[in-house]
């Protein structure tokens, strides 16, 4: 009877962990290889269709200037004065194959890695 | 009576008997209350009386006395004259008192006396037996209309000797002996003078200015007297059987309210600025905006400050009940706001792209509408949206359906004060008449500002040549396009977190303006048709909208009808899904957009079947 409590509880072990791994697969691989048509394509519910992505940036700095978001080729993604002291808050919609921006203020130009859609940055 | 004592105590009976006899001591007044004068070394004319009769005229009596000396100094008396303003005078009587004085009965009234020069007055003429050695004394009873200054005239051989009585004279004999009514009194509060006399039934009469009353002019003072600015009140109270009270005079200083000051001083700024206003302590301000000139129902100025953030003329008085209103003070400020202009996408154009057969899925190839879009938010200093300015081009049409295109923006309409459509030939947009638009440049019936950019796509790219639509099948010459200009302005500046561009943007199909297709998870607008939600293929969740959580315009697999595309994005050829024409949509649609976020601008060998990508010859 214990041999077949433990097989029983291997076997829920087992399915268990498999469960477990099935959730850690790497979702950014495509879940149909080959799709035939649009309706073979296997799209999380929570895709969005959005060629952009939304970050929250706040920035607070000791000199009341201009500070930008820009692109690694210059283009502005955003300008806004930047009252010291105070911190200003902004929604940006930046193209999702954007990796990285640059923070330009008080004639610093600052390169950051968008790692998170939140993004809090204190100019020194 | 001083006099009178002097002479019974010197017991000089004699000089006593002379004067009883001449009748001197009887027809002067033996009191304070007559004016005697000198007409030369001889003669002496007494105003013995001054009574004002009920009819408002006075009567007047004047005594003359000689004194008896001899000539040559005193010679006989040939007329006396008194000089009057004309048709003042009336009613004279001459009364010989003592001595053997002779003369015309007939008095000479003037002005015409005979003579070539005007005399206004009249004259006792060619009189005898007094002067020279003849005392006598008579009196000159007659009426005056009006007190004044008169002259007496005792012409005693070529003098002609004159003494004046002045109308002060006339009005001391006449109040002479009676109680004088009380002064009045004056007293302020704020801006009201009262007036008052301790006698109870006397008049007060008033002016205001340099003018006296008198007796007979002024206003009569019936309730207090409001004055608006600095002001001397003069006043006399006069009551019947009692002389008049002496005339006083107050002078009331009513103090202005200082002119309303601004700080910061009107000038140009770069910035929209807070005004405060101040003015005299206890002052209440009043302002306006608009141009007007502030009055007491202008706006209240109550602690400020006052919020200037476009161009605007400030104008203020300051007000005090007590206090004359201040000038008004009025000031321009011009606000050059430094704009910055935030783009989207950052350069060149995004695309958005359409099928159109919603509820129902399509064929996929994501061109029945293609619109290239771009937008600059225009922000005030403050960062703080004012404007947005933005361009479409549609592109391409695959597709049969007289399709409209809208935008719907994050805020009621009455946040916006205007949106204007423009082709860049400065004509406006040609359209269908689909839809109604408001005065504002708004669609009609939403409850957000919905501005329809075209209601039938046809209108702005028409179909010239033959095929499915416009602009999408190859071989099928290429119809240019045209750009729509939009300038939306804002009625107040709009927090930028609100508006991410390109907002929410749709179309409606084939001309029904509720068949409303929108990018996946947007609300319909208040003109969408709710009943074709979860039909066909929609799997959206109605009881969603309004949520953070939304989901709309999706199918149960989660396909959308409408892609944003960050950059231009180069659609499949008609009846091509994209997924045939970008070889890694697929992967990047499965991967949540992880991979291949480049797959429909990146023209690199392995992105794209070019044959099967609509290619603008």
């Amino acid at each position: 009877m214990k041999t077949l409590q433990l097989i029983l509880i291997l076997f829920v072990g087992m399915f268990i962990f498999n469960a477990c791994q099935k959730e850690s697969i790497d979702t950014s691989a495509p879940l149909n290889p080959t799709p035939q048509k649009m309706t073979d394509l296997i799209i999380k519910s929570s895709f969005d269709w959005k060629t952009t992505k939304t970050y929250q940036f706040t920035f607070t700095g000791n000199v009341t200037n201009f500070v930008s978001v820009a692109s690694n080729d210059g283009a502005i993604y955003h300008k806004a004065l930047l009252t010291a002291q105070s911190a200003y808050m902004i929604t940006l919609t930046l193209p999702s194959y954007e990796t990285k921006v640059h923070f330009l203020y008080n004639g610093k130009d600052i390169e950051y890695a968008l790692a998170s859609t939140s993004i809090n940055y204190k100019f020194n | 009576m001083k006099k009178l004592y002097f002479i019974l105590k010197s017991k000089n009976l004699a000089l006593l008997t002379f004067l009883m006899l001449s009748g001197y001591l009887f027809a002067t007044p033996v009191s304070d209350c007559t004016i005697t004068k000198d007409n030369g070394p001889c003669f002496k004319t007494t105003l013995t009386s001054v009574t004002l009769n009920d009819n408002n005229t006075y009567t007047i009596v004047l005594t003359v006395t000689n004194n008896g000396d001899p000539g040559p100094i005193c010679q006989e008396l040939s007329h006396y004259s008194v000089e009057g303003i004309p048709d003042t005078y009336s009613n004279v009587i001459v009364n010989v008192v003592s001595g053997t004085m002779n003369y015309d009965h007939d008095i000479a009234m003037g002005p015409n006396l005979g003579n070539s020069t005007p005399f206004f007055g009249f004259k006792i003429d060619n009189t005898t037996g007094i002067g020279d050695g003849h005392p006598g004394v008579f009196t000159v009873t007659y009426t005056l209309t009006q007190l004044q200054d008169q002259k007496t005239s005792a012409k005693a051989g070529n003098d002609f000797q004159i003494a004046t009585f002045t109308l002060a004279d006339f009005q001391s004999v006449l109040s002479c002996g009676q109680p004088k009514v009380a002064n009045p009194t004056m007293s302020i509060d704020c801006k009201t003078v009262t007036l008052a006399c301790s006698i109870s039934n006397a008049t007060i009469r008033y002016t205001i200015g340099n003018t006296l009353p008198t007796a007979t002019t002024g206003t009569v003072y019936s309730s207090p007297i409001t004055i608006s600015s600095s002001s001397t009140i003069n006043a006399i109270a006069i009551s019947p059987g009692m002389t008049n009270s002496e005339v006083v005079s107050g002078s009331y200083t009513i103090q202005q309210v200082a002119t309303p000051t601004f700080l910061p001083l009107p000038n140009t700024y770069s910035a929209s600025q807070n005004v405060y206003i101040s003015s005299s302590p206890g002052a209440t301000i009043y302002y306006t905006l608009n141009g007007d000139a502030p009055t007491t129902s202008s706006t209240k100025y109550i602690s400020g400050p006052v919020v200037i953030s476009a161009n605007k003329t400030l104008r203020a008085i300051a007000v005090n009940d007590c206090m004359v209103n201040s000038n008004e003070a009025s000031g321009n400020y011009v606000i050059n706001e430094e704009e910055t202009h935030n783009p989207f996408p950052s350069t060149g154009f995004a695309s958005i792209a359409f099928e159109d057969l919603w509820p129902a899925m399509g064929d996929y190839d994501m061109n029945d509408i293609v619109v290239d879009c771009k937008f600059d938010q225009i922000s005030n200093s403050q960062n703080k949206v004012i404007k947005v300015e933005a361009q479409f081009i549609l592109r391409a049409m695959g597709a049969n359906f007289h399709n409209g295109f809208g935008l719907q923006l994050p805020v009621t309409p009455d946040k916006v004060s205007s949106c204007v459509l423009k082709l860049n030939n400065g004509q406006s947009v040609p359209m269908a008449g689909l839809v109604s638009i408001n005065s504002n440049g708004l669609e009609q019936g939403q409850a957000k500002a919905v501005v329809i950019i075209f209601d039938d796509g046809f209108k702005v790219l028409p179909q010239i040549y033959s095929g499915i639509g416009v602009n999408t099948t190859t071989g099928i010459p290429w119809t240019d396009t045209q750009t729509i200009n939009m300038t939306l302005t804002f009625s107040e500046p709009i927090d930028p977190n609100l508006l991410v561009a390109p907002y929410n943007p749709f179309i409606f199909a084939n001309k029904l303006r509720g068949a409303e297709i929108h990018l996946p998870n947007n609300a319909p607008t208040s003109l969408a048709d709710m009943s074709l939600f979860k039909t066909n293929d929609d799997d959206s969740n109605v009881s969603t909208f309004g949520t953070s959580s939304i989901r709309s315009y999706i199918t149960s697999k989660n396909l959308p009808w409408a892609i944003l595309f960050y950059k231009k994005y180069d659609y499949p050829i008609e009846k091509t899904a994209i997924l045939d024409a970008f070889k890694h949509f697929s992967d990047w649609a499965q991967s949540g957009g992880e991979l291949y976020p480049d797959w429909y601008f990146n023209t690199t060998s392995g992105y794209r079947d070019a044959s099967k990508v609509y290619i603008h010859q």
